[in-house]
Parts: C-alpha cells; sequence; structure tokens
C-alpha cells in the first residue's frame, strides 16, 4: 500500500499541492482527474520521487519513500508516459532490457531475461526483439517503451509491492490500442501485485478503467471514490467547468457533453 | 536527432576553414615540385643537408657543393639548387622527411630557424651532427668572416678570396657612388602584400637596412625589430620617398597602377613621384657574396631620376 | 557470431594498419632492418644502429600513441554523444579542443616568461588547462541556467566559448613572431610527429584508465538516451552521472589533443560507424569505438606521411578531408539501419 499524508508541494510562493491525503492499494487502478493546472503532474511527479515535497509524508508499506535509494526507488516504481524517443539505433530486446537496468550490475540475470521476454509478449512485440528500434513504426516503438517500463515492476510480489505510474500514456495512441492497453494494464494489475496510479485524459476511459477515482482542483483532492459513488453532473461541472450528461450501462457510466 | 540545427552552421564554418587551409596547402604543394626531385647522389658517402638559404648561397658561391644532397625550400638561389631534392620548409620539418635524404651532416644557421620544436629535439636524440657556423653576417666584415670561415671548413680558401674581393670593391663602389647623390631618399620596405590594408615591412634591423645605407639611402622605418605590422595610416606618416615591394606582394598586385592606388601608399611621395619598384624577397633578407651587386642594383632603382 | 566475426575482423585489420605503419615512412627501410630492429628493441640491445633509432624512438612510439590518440578521440565522442543525447556532437564543439588550442598557443607565444616550467610537460600541462577551464565554462555556463531545451542551451554555450578561444588564438598570432605563429597553426592542425615513449606511457595509461571508468558508467548512459526523466525513472542519478562523464572525457580529450594537437572528426564519425554496425549499447560501443578509432587514426596517418614524403600533412587536415564529406552524408541521411 502507497501512503500518501498532507502532501504539500510550493514553487515559491504559489502552492501547486495543498495538503493532500490518500492512499493506494495493490490490484487497483487508481486514476486521477482535473482540469488543466489542477497539479496531476505535480501529484505524478510527486509520487515518482522526481519532485521532493515541502511537507507531508508519502510511505510504501511501512518505509517513507525519501528513505529509499535512488536504485531502490527504481526498483519500486515505474512510469509509463508518452513522450519516449530514442534518437539511436538500439535493438528492440536491449531497449526492453533496460527495464531491468536496476536489478543488476554488470549481466543481466536468465530471471530478468525472462521477466523481458515475458514483457515483450504481453505487448506484442516480441516478434521485433532482433529488430533495430528506429526500423519500428512510432506505434510498435511505443510499446516496445510500455514492454520496457512492465518489466521494470513485472517481479511485483505480496511481499515485494510496487507502483506503476501512468502519464498519460495513451496520449498519441490509436483508439483500439488505447482499449487493448488498459486491458492489458487492468489484468497486469490484477494478477501481479501492482497498483497502478495514472493521469489520463480521456474521462470515458478513466470511467470504464478506473477503480477508484481521484478528482483533483487547484491543488486540492475535492472528492475520491469509486466511479460509480461519486461521478455527478455537479462534480463534473466543478472539477471541469462544464456540464455534462450521465449515463450508466452495465454498471459503467459514462458522459456525454 | 531534434536539437542539432544550431550546431550545424558552426560546424559548416569549422569545416570551410579546414577545407580552406587544406586547399592552400595543396596549391602550395603544386606550386613546388620539389618535392619530387631526384637523388642524383645516392652514391656519396659524404651527404650535407642544408637548412639555410644563406649557406646555400655561399657554398655553391664557393663551389663547395659536392657533397650536398638536399636543402630546405627557403633555399631558392642559385638557380640550381631548386633541382636538389627538398626537406621541407626549414620550420616545418618532418623527422623522417630529413632522414629520408640520410644526412651525415645537416648544416642551419641556428636552432632558433629550425621547427616545430620536438623535431629539433628529435633530431638531436638521433644524434645526427649538426653544424651552424660561428659568424654572424651583420656588415661587410662579418659576411667576409662568415665566407671564409665556410671556405676554411670546406677548404675553398681561394674561392673565398676572390668572392671577398669581388663584394668588397662592388660596396665601395656603391658608397662612392652614394657621396655623390644630393638626395637621401626615404625607402619603405614592404614585404609581404597586405591583409585589410595592414602591412608587413621590413625594419631597419637586417640586411635591407644595411644595403639601403650603402646604396645612400635610408630606411622609412628606423626601428630595429624586425618585421612590423603596419596600418595605412602610418604609412603615409611616414611618407616614404620610395617604395620597394617585394616579388610577392608585387606580383599579387599586378602593376605599378594598382599599387599606388592602395590606401596609405596612395599618398607618399613614392607614389605621386612613381617610385614604386619591384624587388626579389630573397635578395633583401640576408648579407652574403651577392650582397655588393644587390646593393649596387638597389642603388640604380632608388637613384634613376 | 557475426557480432563476434566483426570485431575480429577490425582487430586483425588494426594490426595490419599497425605493422603498415611501422614498415613504411619517408626513410626506406627494408623489412629486414625493421624486425631486426624490432628485435633488439624487446631484447634491449644497445649496440643500434641509425635505423633501428628510427624504428625504435620514432615510428614504434608514433604508430603506438596514435592508436592511442584514435581510442581516446572516438570515446570521448561516445561520451558526448551520450551525454547530450545527440549523436552530431564531439568535443570540439563543446570547447575542449579549441580550450586546449589556447593552452598550447598561450606557451607557444608567452612560454619563455613563465615563471614555472615542467620541461618537457609544460606544453601538454598547459594545453590541458585550457581544455579543463573552457569545458567547465561551458558546463558551468549551460548548467546554472536551464531553461528551455538543456541541449541547445549547452551547444550555444559552446559555440559562444569556443569563439572566445579562439579569438584569443587569434590574438596571441597577431602577438606572435613568426617561429611562434607556425608553431601555432602546426599545433592547430594536429600532428603525431612529436611522438616518444613519455607520451605513449602518459596517453596510454589516460585512454585505458578512462575507457575502464566510463564501462563502468555503459548502462547509465544507456538509459540517458531515452532522456533524463526515463534516466532518472531507471535509477541513475542524472547530474552525478554528467559530471563523472564530463570529466572522464575533459582528461581523455585534453590529454591526447595536448601531444599531438587537434584533430577533428575522430570524435564524430567513430561512433557513427559502430552504431550503424553493431548499434547503440554503449559497452559494445565504447570498446568498438576505441578500435575502431585506433584503426582509422592510423590510416589517417599512414596517409599523412606516404602522401607528400619526405614531408608531411597536418593529421587534421587528412581527417577533416576524409571526415567532413561522411559528416555532411550522415547529416543528410541522418537515420540507423542496421
Amino acid at each position: 500500500m502507497l501512503k500518501v499524508e498532507n502532501l504539500t508541494y510550493k514553487v515559491k510562493d504559489k502552492i501547486l499541492i495543498d495538503g493532500i491525503t490518500m492512499h493506494f492499494n495493490v490490484g487497483e487502478i487508481a486514476i486521477v482527474l482535473g482540469a488543466n493546472g489542477a497539479g496531476k503532474s505535480t501529484l505524478l511527479g510527486l509520487l515518482s520521487g522526481q519532485l521532493k515535497p515541502n511537507s507531508g509524508k508519502l510511505s510504501l508499506v511501512d518505509k517513507l519513500m525519501k528513505d529509499f535509494s535512488q536504485i531502490e526507488l527504481a526498483q519500486k516504481r515505474a512510469v509509463l508516459s508518452q513522450h519516449n524517443v530514442l534518437g539511436f539505433p538500439m535493438k528492440v530486446s536491449e531497449v526492453v532490457l533496460m527495464g531491468r537496468y536496476p536489478y543488476f550490475e554488470s549481466t543481466a540475470s536468465k530471471k530478468d531475461l525472462g521477466i523481458c521476454r515475458e514483457a515483450m509478449s504481453l505487448f506484442g512485440v516480441e516478434k521485433f526483439a532482433d529488430r533495430n528500434m528506429l526500423s519500428l513504426s512510432g506505434g510498435e516503438q511505443q510499446r516496445v517503451h510500455f514492454a520496457r517500463v512492465i518489466a521494470q515492476v513485472m517481479d511485483a510480489s505480496e511481499t515485494q509491492q510496487k507502483i506503476l505510474l501512468l502519464d498519460e500514456p495513451l496520449t498519441f495512441l490509436d483508439i483500439k490500442f488505447q482499449l487493448e492497453f488498459m486491458e492489458i494494464i487492468q489484468t497486469f494489475c490484477k494478477t501481479k501485485n501492482v497498483m497502478v496510479v495514472g493521469v489520463l485524459h480521456d474521462l470515458n476511459i478513466a470511467l470504464k478503467y478506473a477503480d477508484r477515482l481521484f478528482m483533483l482542483k487547484n491543488g486540492q483532492l475535492i472528492a475520491q471514490g469509486k466511479p460509480a459513488n461519486i461521478i455527478t453532473p455537479k462534480l463534473i461541472e466543478m472539477t471541469f467547468g462544464i456540464q455534462p450528461n450521465i449515463q450508466e450501462l452495465n454498471g459503467k457510466i459514462q458522459l456525454y457533453f | 536527432m531534434r536539437d542539432t540545427v544550431s550546431s550545424v552552421p558552426l560546424f559548416y564554418s569549422i569545416i570551410m576553414k579546414k577545407l580552406m587551409i587544406f586547399l592552400l596547402t595543396l596549391v602550395l604543394i603544386s606550386s613546388c615540385q620539389r618535392f619530387n626531385n631526384a637523388d642524383k647522389k645516392a652514391n656519396h658517402a659524404e651527404r650535407i643537408v642544408l637548412i639555410s638559404k644563406q649557406y646555400t648561397e655561399i657554398i655553391h658561391a664557393l663551389g663547395a657543393e659536392k657533397d650536398v644532397v638536399a636543402v630546405d625550400l627557403s633555399s631558392i638561389y642559385p638557380e640550381k639548387v631548386k633541382k636538389l631534392p627538398t626537406v621541407g620548409y626549414h620550420r616545418a620539418l618532418s623527422i623522417e622527411g630529413l632522414l629520408a635524404a640520410k644526412p651525415t651532416l645537416i648544416m642551419h644557421d641556428g636552432i632558433n630557424s629550425l621547427g616545430p620544436d620536438h623535431i629539433v629535439k628529435q633530431i638531436m636524440d638521433l644524434e645526427i651532427p649538426m653544424k651552424t657556423f660561428h659568424t654572424k653576417a651583420k656588415d661587410v666584415a662579418s659576411t667576409k668572416a662568415l665566407i671564409h670561415e665556410i671556405a676554411n671548413y670546406f677548404h675553398k680558401e681561394a674561392a673565398a678570396d676572390s668572392l671577398c674581393k669581388i663584394l668588397d670593391n662592388q660596396i665601395n663602389e656603391a658608397r662612392k657612388n652614394a657621396t655623390k647623390f644630393t638626395e637621401k631618399p626615404r625607402v619603405l620596405v614592404v614585404h609581404f602584400g597586405r591583409a585589410s590594408n595592414v602591412y608587413l615591412v621590413m625594419s631597419n634591423g637586417g640586411a635591407v637596412g644595411k644595403m639601403i645605407a650603402w646604396a645612400g639611402a635610408e630606411m622609412a622605418v628606423p626601428d630595429t625589430s624586425g618585421m612590423q605590422h603596419l596600418s595605412a595610416e602610418i604609412i603615409s606618416e611616414y611618407n616614404p620617398d620610395v617604395i620597394l615591394l617585394t616579388d610577392y606582394g608585387y606580383d599579387r598586385l599586378g602593376s605599378d597602377e594598382k599599387i599606388k592606388e592602395l590606401p596609405g601608399i596612395s599618398s607618399t611621395a613614392a607614389a605621386l613621384n612613381n617610385r614604386i619598384y619591384r624587388v626579389n624577397e630573397c635578395d633583401m633578407v640576408y648579407l652574403g657574396p651577392r650582397s655588393g651587386a644587390i646593393t649596387l642594383a638597389l642603388q640604380k632603382l632608388i637613384h634613376q631620376r | 557470431m557475426i557480432r563476434k566475426n566483426q570485431f575480429l575482423i577490425l582487430l586483425i585489420f588494426t594490426v595490419l594498419i599497425f605493422l603498415i605503419s611501422i614498415r613504411f615512412g619517408a626513410v626506406q627501410m627494408s623489412t629486414e632492418q625493421v624486425l631486426s630492429g624490432i628485435t633488439k628493441w624487446v631484447t634491449g640491445d644497445t649496440n643500434l644502429t641509425l635505423y633501428d633509432r628510427i624504428l625504435i624512438d620514432i615510428r614504434l612510439p608514433r604508430a603506438i600513441l596514435t592508436l592511442f590518440v584514435g581510442a581516446s578521440l572516438a570515446v570521448g565522442g561516445v561520451l558526448m554523444q551520450g551525454l547530450f543525447i545527440n549523436p552530431i556532437i564531439e568535443p570540439g564543439l563543446i570547447g575542449t579542443s579549441s580550450g586546449a588550442a589556447f593552452g598550447a598557443s598561450l606557451y607557444f607565444v608567452l612560454g619563455a616568461s613563465f615563471s614555472i616550467h615542467f620541461g618537457e610537460w609544460t606544453l601538454p600541462i598547459i594545453a590541458c588547462l585550457g581544455a579543463v577551464l573552457s569545458t567547465f565554462l561551458v558546463f558551468i555556463l549551460s548548467e546554472t541556467n536551464r531553461k528551455g531545451n538543456s541541449t541547445t542551451h549547452l551547444l550555444l554555450t559552446g559555440i559562444a566559448i569556443n569563439s572566445l578561444f579562439l579569438s584569443g588564438i587569434g590574438f596571441l598570432s597577431y602577438l606572435a613572431r613568426d617561429p611562434q605563429a607556425r608553431s601555432i597553426t602546426f599545433w592547430s592542425l594536429g600532428s603525431l610527429s612529436g611522438a616518444n615513449w613519455h607520451a605513449v606511457i602518459l596517453v596510454g595509461f589516460s585512454t585505458l584508465l578512462c575507457i575502464l571508468f566510463a564501462l563502468r558508467y555503459a548502462k547509465q548512459l544507456n538509459a540517458l538516451m531515452l532522456g533524463t526523466t526515463e534516466a532518472f525513472h531507471l535509477g541513475v542519478n542524472v547530474k552525478n552521472l554528467k559530471i563523472k562523464i564530463f570529466l572522464i572525457n575533459v582528461v581523455l580529450v585534453s590529454v591526447a589533443t595536448a601531444f599531438v594537437g587537434i584533430i577533428g572528426f575522430v570524435g564524430l564519425i567513430v561512433p557513427h560507424f559502430v552504431r550503424i554496425l553493431k548499434g547503440s549499447d554503449h559497452r559494445t560501443l565504447l570498446i568498438g569505438s576505441a578500435v575502431l578509432g585506433g584503426f582509422l587514426l592510423s590510416v589517417a596517418d599512414v596517409l599523412a606521411r606516404l602522401l607528400l614524403a619526405p614531408a608531411e600533412l597536418p593529421i587534421g587536415i587528412v581527417t577533416t578531408v576524409v571526415g567532413a564529406p561522411v559528416f555532411v552524408y550522415l547529416l543528410r541521411k541522418n537515420q540507423y539501419n542496421f
């Protein structure tokens, strides 16, 4: 379990994250929603350790996040984002192996290589393993990067809980693969002991896959809970400034604007 | 490949600069076919390499050139040395290039005129014999002394006597002529074209100052510190009566008319009175057996009106 | 298998060019003379002919120094390209070479008036100091103000510092007398003709040590190719890594440059070739570039010595004439495929 207590982050005098308390569970997809500038990316930056909070605590199971060394941190969490560009030629299998870099000194173990294979097959890129990354299409390259990031947290267990952060990874994908990707993440999250915390742009995809939602406004948490329990036209208007129509279908909520 | 754009112009400019240097080198090389000259003295036991244009001239004048197998690129007098193999420019020697001439003796007029430094060190480390004559030719007496010193080394004393006699006679003749002139023109010797209107000018220190004095004139630049870069303004302030332009710079500009239009020069007495003449650079920079003849020729140029 | 073979072939070619460079020179020697010279060198025989000494004191150190310098420059290129995540960077672009050249010019023009002297080490030491100064200026100036794209910022800072030091060199050559000015030109075009055993030992030591250090950071450099944020997520302390790689590069390039002057394009072209052949994994990239750099510089040096024999071309001109078109081609092609 990842616990966030009273987290505050300021740049000069501007408060970007204002005393947020929340927690995330293994096997659960948590999605953070909010308008531009609400503090979603800042929150993700704090969770990944890239930004240091001004006050408040972050703890994984019972250890404070700031007590992890950089390598330990890299063994605990991975971040999937949309801007992965590799300007150098490299074999696909070498790129995926980078996800295991925090785990070995100079040579990859059998376990690392096995995990890489598993990650590649998860995203259907194992057939490219020996190809030059730069010879793949943009979408194929993106899937290789997904495999790399997943490989980083693949070996989570009950005693070794791990976190997968999603930093708007769907932005440049077409709709078919957006859904495929979320299905893969959902299965991955349920079967491995991983907690997924993500920022997504598409509200309906968020509602479809989120186990819990966190609504941010001006750096403050204004609502949290299961989508069915908290989504109301009023909350959406408060968060995004527009009024939706809400429909429920098979227990899933859909929004129309 | 993002972020590369800004670096591109600099890179191209570096490339262009280096390519220019390369082309210049090619031009230099093609202009001196002397690199390909064959060694026609391959069977000589004694093999002397001369890295001093002054020694080259004196040794040839003495008829002592039997064992000279190679010279440096600046040795261009007498004409026949241009047919000898060369070891390159005296300040840009290459060790193997020098050793390829299989020298048993290297003659040069001082370590400071050899380069680059590490090559000099390599020659010394390999213990290749080197010889420098003690006498430095600064005036008539020391020029004669140098000729005699070299002649003693090669056992050509008789030849030295006659060279010195000619030198004495010519210098005396020039001095006698000089007393007859009422005018003592101020002469500016421009060595090397010009870049951005800055002129490389010979000052009063070296051989040229002596010869101009013997010829009954004086150097417009009184300073004795060797070559100087002078701006156009200073040139017109010196206002020389006569300008001597060395071959390289003269030939590049092509004609007296063009030279007279140059900023700085155009307002001088020399330009107004058409007293701008071409001289050979290699005749101006050291004293030797021909210095008397050269002085007489200069005298004729300077005082021809 | 194919990859192993490529490396083996490269090694064989490197040994071959090494043999060629000690066998041929402006001084004609027979194979027997070369062999007897090497035998005497190995056995420590002190009864040496002039030919033995040419071989032992001039050709051998030069051939070995060439390998080390080529390796240094190529690995320096790999490190800079990895560090700035940009495949068209070389040490010359971020001030290292111009700083070294400035230090050397300072020595040529004002060396006589220095109060501290280290004998024949003075030039290398001052050139190193110049390289360290310029590179750190670029590093510090581009680090303290990191708004916007840091690579662009760094390149622009490099251009500014480069021109600053180049104009410093210009000023010194203007002050210089003819022989000093010649030394500056000579040095800025690069030449291996100053090779001796001191240089071989020092450059060899720095080359091997720096490559070993660099190999320790190969994995981190790989991660850095994904960008600084991704590298951080993979557990790389980016700032720390940058400083270490910078240090290794400065030592590597400035020690080599101090002895041989400025030799361009090796640091740019060699890593490109290795990437095309073997990809960008820094473990193979570093080792492959070291060997290929040594090989290519040896070829260039043999050309520099033999094209105009008995005179010698500055090697910087050879590498530039070959390197510039290749570089322009790579810029236009702008894509790797292997």
